[in-house]
């Protein structure tokens, strides 16, 4: 293991950001943090890093404990903070020389990573500029290139893709795979659940400091009870059709959505959509739309916390 | 101490480029020796010629008083006496009986009083005249040309090297984590304390030491108050002066967990108590301190390069300021090793 | 009410840093007026003397006694450079150097003591003249081989008569008067100090233009932030306010009888300051801009505006600059107000003025936020 941590709690005052919690991340994945705004990603990170005290808990990085003043262990370490990080009144490629420079000392290795990094990032044209001449967007992507230049083991990317443009962020979610693909290990903290979906090899959702449910995408999603949603708008109102819907055999519950718009969650899948098309023709229910859809994690949350992660 | 070069030359440049700050470093020992050179121009008092008295003509005294050169002696009955002191054209009137109507104390009352004395001693003496020899002068003068001007403009370059603090405060605090985004991530790098130490150090003296020269070279050439005779030593206590401020600034900086406006404020305090205790804004309070607290007069930074400036300068002795100089710089690498210990590299409860 | 309460807020979690600031500015006030006090003098000038005695003859220490007599000796072992140091830091007046024969000196009418003295001042002359009347009567008085000491003490002590004019009143009431010039300058770097740090976390510029934006009046946004501020430094100004009650006597006695106008004048010296502050905040939120702004106009106005220095002392170029900041307004109310014929209508104008500070630069802010804001609405959109 990479990362070790457990029964982590770390309090601000009487707050208490994290709660018993525990990872553990393997070399060579792409772990994701995955919760809404507050829950803790980047106090576990912070505490992980040991830039905070924490109350309780046991954390090995590397399978040692890293203190403030592990230089060794920090050397194989690249961050990419949450909020912008870099000198204001450096130039983009002086900031990425600068933070790639605390790690390599060769200068010739050092410019072929520098470039390496611009490029990644995708910030060629903006090399001479300096941050304040960056689009917000721009900034988040010097911000990336600052922590990754020098190739390091261990990687955490805390929320980097926030406002940038959806074709950079393709770019850049693919060369975070690339990163993996050359041996380093990811630790990548979001609430988008597609970016969570697409990069990462193995889910920690995280709520009001606890981690709730772990593992794979789809060893989630298969986790819970609903297997599969099927949405159907109706062309008028039929008699007591939310308890006929009901009584349908594997349907878990029917919400009503709109008007005449049903939801009917099932929980098994198993040729639901065919058996509910036979049973309309047979009972003479003409609808206007229906579909099909598979769990998302956005269902994982809301079944092991009652909330919506999407707002 | 991995990587100094690149530390320290993108820690110039990030200072170099920050115009704000620049513009502070220089506009500000210059602004203040402005105004200093503004308040005390005239506070050197003309020299002592003479003193303007009165007494009636029929004073029994009156004849003794003229031949007494100090005194420029009018005559004058008591009434206009009282209406010419009042609009203090007068310094004394002296009665027939030998005392004397003033409006106010002061140095030039006193001695007219003092010349009263010696008459009326002189009577209670009851010695015949012929005893006293007027002709001896007993006192040797040595008048030392030294101004208040001169004195306030050595104590202000003391003050300003501290007030150089200010640049080290922000060079040292951008390595901490709980001050911005970019101290924590500077935090979590493999960066030495050894090498934030040295870098921010080299750097703010760079900086610090240019600002003193500029405070120097202002008070000399373009307000024209003599302060260097003796330029070598002079720069070597600027020298040593800005190595303080960067070691104060250092301090400042890392001894505690305040925010950076609280660092400002803590260093602004400090500054100010040193400029009083050195007599800033009132010369008794540093007699005071050198009596009453010499350990705290001996390490007062304002007061040894005041009195360094003071004794290369105006008293020509450059053999007595190595000692003080030598305390300033030990107390420096002192600061120095301490904020080594507290800076950055620890965890914090919040950030 | 929201801002005034986040801005109450923010000052007491400032507390750590903000209290011993106040302690250490009510220190230095204090201990300018305590120093101011033990000079005041209604008689004879007391010289500071540095005197090296090398002499140690029964003549050297009758005159050191009669020297000792209202004045301060300090009896020191330094040579010309130490005592021109000592000179030069205003720690003597003057220094002698008594020489080692002062008997034979004195008799054949040589030069006996030496002296090192700042130009021809008045102190030292003073001194001077002591010493010469000291050996002349000696001189006189030496009889039978012997110096009649006796004698020579016994005539000293004859003293003439001082009257003053009128009883001296406006300087009884110096301390106060001292307490609250000097004040000036501590005032005004305490507001940049204090206020400054408050504001630093209400400074994020983005938080305040949101503010604006959402509903909340530019206007009453700013007039919460300056009620807040005031409240911040009524409290950080009351041990300085308070303090001239503890000594009692004369200095509390003085305070009391004049507390309204020396109030008002401070409150009128705060409040334009602020405006001032504020003004400066709405250009530039950096600590060290704003640390080193304070100090400059604290402590240059403060100096030139005769907070620190007699007016008397001030060429007339500093007394027309320092018409250009609040201080030297502070101060004329401040040296009027003691006056035995002291009326309202005499500081009205400085009243007035100070006024126009507070108004005219609480509009400045205003437009600089007017400009800003429609700038960041413009990048924005
Ligand atoms: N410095 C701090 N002092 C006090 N409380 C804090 C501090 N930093 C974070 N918190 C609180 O701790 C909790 C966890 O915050 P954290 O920043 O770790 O969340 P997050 O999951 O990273 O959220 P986001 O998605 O918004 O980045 C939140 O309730 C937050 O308000
Ligand atoms: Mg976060």
């Amino acid at each position: 293991m990479i990362i070790e941590v457990n029964g982590l709690t770390k309090k601000y005052g009487d707050l208490v950001a994290v709660d018993n919690f525990d990872l553990q991340v393997a070399e060579g994945e792409i772990l994701g943090l995955l919760g809404p705004n507050g829950s803790g990603k980047t106090t576990v990170i912070n505490t992980i890093l040991s830039l905070l005290r924490y109350q309780s808990g046991e954390i090995k990085v590397f399978g040692e404990q890293l203190d403030p003043d592990r230089y060794d262990l920090k050397a194989r370490i690249g961050v990419v903070p949450q909020e912008l990080a870099f000198f204001t009144n450096l130039t983009v490629y002086q900031n990425i020389d600068y933070f790639c420079g605390l790690y390599i000392n060769d200068k010739a290795q050092r410019r072929q990573y520098v470039d390496g990094a611009i490029q990644y990032v995708d910030i060629n044209k903006y090399r001479k500029f300096l941050p304040k001449q960056l689009s917000g967007g721009l900034k988040r992507r010097l911000n990336v290139a600052c922590g990754i230049a020098h190739r390091p083991e261990l990687i955490f990317l805390d929320e980097p893709t926030v406002a940038v443009d959806a074709q950079s962020r393709q770019f850049l979610l693919d060369n975070i795979k690339n990163l993996r693909d050359h041996g380093s290990t990811i630790v990548y903290t979001t609430h988008y659940l597609e970016e969570a979906e697409y990069l990462c090899d193995r889910i920690v959702i995280m709520d009001a400091g606890r981690s709730i449910a772990s593992g794979t995408a789809n060893e989630l999603k298969h986790g819970i009870t609903v297997k599969e949603k099927v949405t159907v708008t109706f062309d008028q109102d039929y008699e007591s059709l939310e308890e006929r819907l009901n009584a349908l055999s594997n349907v878990l519950d029917v919400h009503k959505l709109d008007e005449r718009k049903y939801l009917i969650r099932f929980q098994e899948s198993n040729s639901n959509l065919k058996k509910l098309l036979d049973y309309f023709s047979r009972q003479g229910i003409n609808f206007l739309e229906v579909y099909n859809e598979l769990p998302s994690l956005n269902d994982v949350f809301f079944e092991l916390t009652g909330k919506e992660l999407r707002e | 101490m991995k990587n100094l070069g690149l530390n320290i030359k993108y820690m110039f440049l990030e200072t170099v480029r920050d115009k704000g700050a620049i513009f502070w470093l220089l506009a500000f020992p210059i602004l203040l020796s402005t105004f200093f050179f503004l308040a005390f121009q005239k506070l050197d008092a003309p020299e002592l010629t003479t003193i303007k008295v009165a007494a009636d003509p029929n004073n029994p005294y009156y004849q003794i008083l003229e031949t007494i050169e100090v005194l420029d002696l009018e005559q004058m009955d008591e009434d206009t006496a009282r209406a010419e002191l009042d609009e203090e054209n007068l310094t004394a009137y002296i009665k027939a009986d030998g005392s004397l109507l003033i409006k106010k104390s002061g140095a030039q009352v006193s001695i007219v009083k003092g010349i009263m004395d010696q008459i009326i001693q002189m009577q209670k003496m009851q010695l015949p005249p012929e005893r006293y020899d007027f002709t001896a002068v007993y006192t040797k003068d040595e008048a030392v040309n030294l101004s208040a001007m001169q004195y306030f403009m050595y104590t202000l370059i003391g003050m300003i090297s501290i007030y150089s603090y200010f640049t080290a405060v922000t060079s040292f605090s951008t390595y901490q984590a709980n001050i911005s985004t970019l101290g924590a991530r500077l935090s979590v790098s493999p960066l030495s304390k050894g090498t934030v130490v040295l870098t921010s150090a080299i750097v703010s003296l760079i900086f610090c030491f240019l600002s003193n020269i500029i405070a120097l070279l202002h008070i000399q050439l373009v307000l024209g108050v003599e302060l260097v005779n003796n330029l070598a030593p002079t720069i070597l206590i600027l020298f040593v002066a800005s190595l303080f401020g960067v070691a104060f600034g250092a301090i400042i900086s890392t001894s505690n967990k305040l925010q950076m406006d609280g660092k400002i404020g803590l260093g602004t305090t400090v500054t100010l108590t040193l400029s009083f205790f050195t007599g800033m804004m009132n010369p008794q309070v540093k007699h005071f301190i050198e009596d009453k607290l010499p350990l705290l007069a001996k390490f007062n930074p304002v007061a040894i390069v005041n009195d360094a400036l003071v004794s290369v300068n105006v008293l020509a002795d450059t053999a007595g300021i190595y000692l003080p100089l030598v305390r300033l710089v030990a107390l420096s690498l002192l600061l120095f090793l301490i904020s080594m210990i507290w800076i950055g590299r620890r965890s914090y409860d919040s950030i | 009410m929201t801002v005034y309460k986040a801005f109450l807020q923010l000052t007491w979690r400032k507390k750590i840093i903000i209290i011993p600031i106040v302690g250490i500015f009510l220190a230095i006030s204090i201990i300018i007026t305590v120093t101011v006090q033990e000079k005041q003098s209604f008689e004879d000038v007391s010289l500071k003397i540095g005197l090296v005695d090398h002499s140690e003859s029964e003549l050297s220490r009758d005159l050191i006694s009669y020297l000792e007599s209202g004045n301060q000796v300090h009896l020191i072992d330094a040579d010309a450079t130490e005592q021109k140091r000592g000179i030069f830091n205003d720690r003597y007046d003057l220094t002698m150097t008594i020489y080692e024969n002062l008997e034979q000196n004195v008799l054949s009418g040589q030069k006996a003591v030496g002296m090192i003295k700042n130009r021809q001042s008045a102190q030292a002359y003073f001194g001077e003249m002591k010493v010469q009347k000291f050996l002349l009567f000696s001189k006189a008085a030496y009889e039978n081989g012997k110096f009649d000491t006796a004698r020579v003490r016994e005539a000293l002590t004859a003293d003439s008569e001082i009257q003053f004019l009128a009883a001296d009143q406006a300087e009884t009431e110096n301390y106060v008067l001292v307490y609250f010039s000097s004040g000036a300058y501590i005032f005004s770097l305490l507001i940049f100090l204090a206020v400054g740090m408050v504001m630093a976390d209400f400074g994020d510029e983005q938080l305040q233009l949101r503010n604006e934006v959402s509903g909340k009046s530019k206007l009453s946004f700013q007039q919460e932030l300056l009620l807040g501020q005031i409240t911040l430094l009524v409290i950080s100004l009351l041990p300085i306010m308070l303090y001239p009650l503890v000594p009692g006597g004369n200095m509390t006695r003085i305070y009391l009888e004049h507390l309204g106008p020396i109030v008002l004048n401070v409150a009128l010296l705060c409040v334009a300051i602020l405006s001032i502050f504020n003004f400066i905040y709405s250009l530039s939120q950096k600590h060290t801009t704003i640390s080193a702004v304070g100090n400059v106009l604290s402590m240059g106005f403060g100096f030139i505006s005769g907070g620190m220095v007699p007016r008397e002392f001030l060429p007339d170029i500093s007394l027309i600059l320092a018409r250009f900041f609040p201080i030297y307004y502070y101060i004329n109310i401040n040296e009027a107000i003691y006056q035995p014929d002291f009326t309202w209508g005499e500081i009205l104008p400085d009243i007035l003025i100070q006024l126009g500070f507070t108004c005219g630069f609480f509009a400045l802010n205003l437009l600089v936020r007017h400009l800003k804001q429609k700038q960041w609405r413009a990048v924005k959109n």
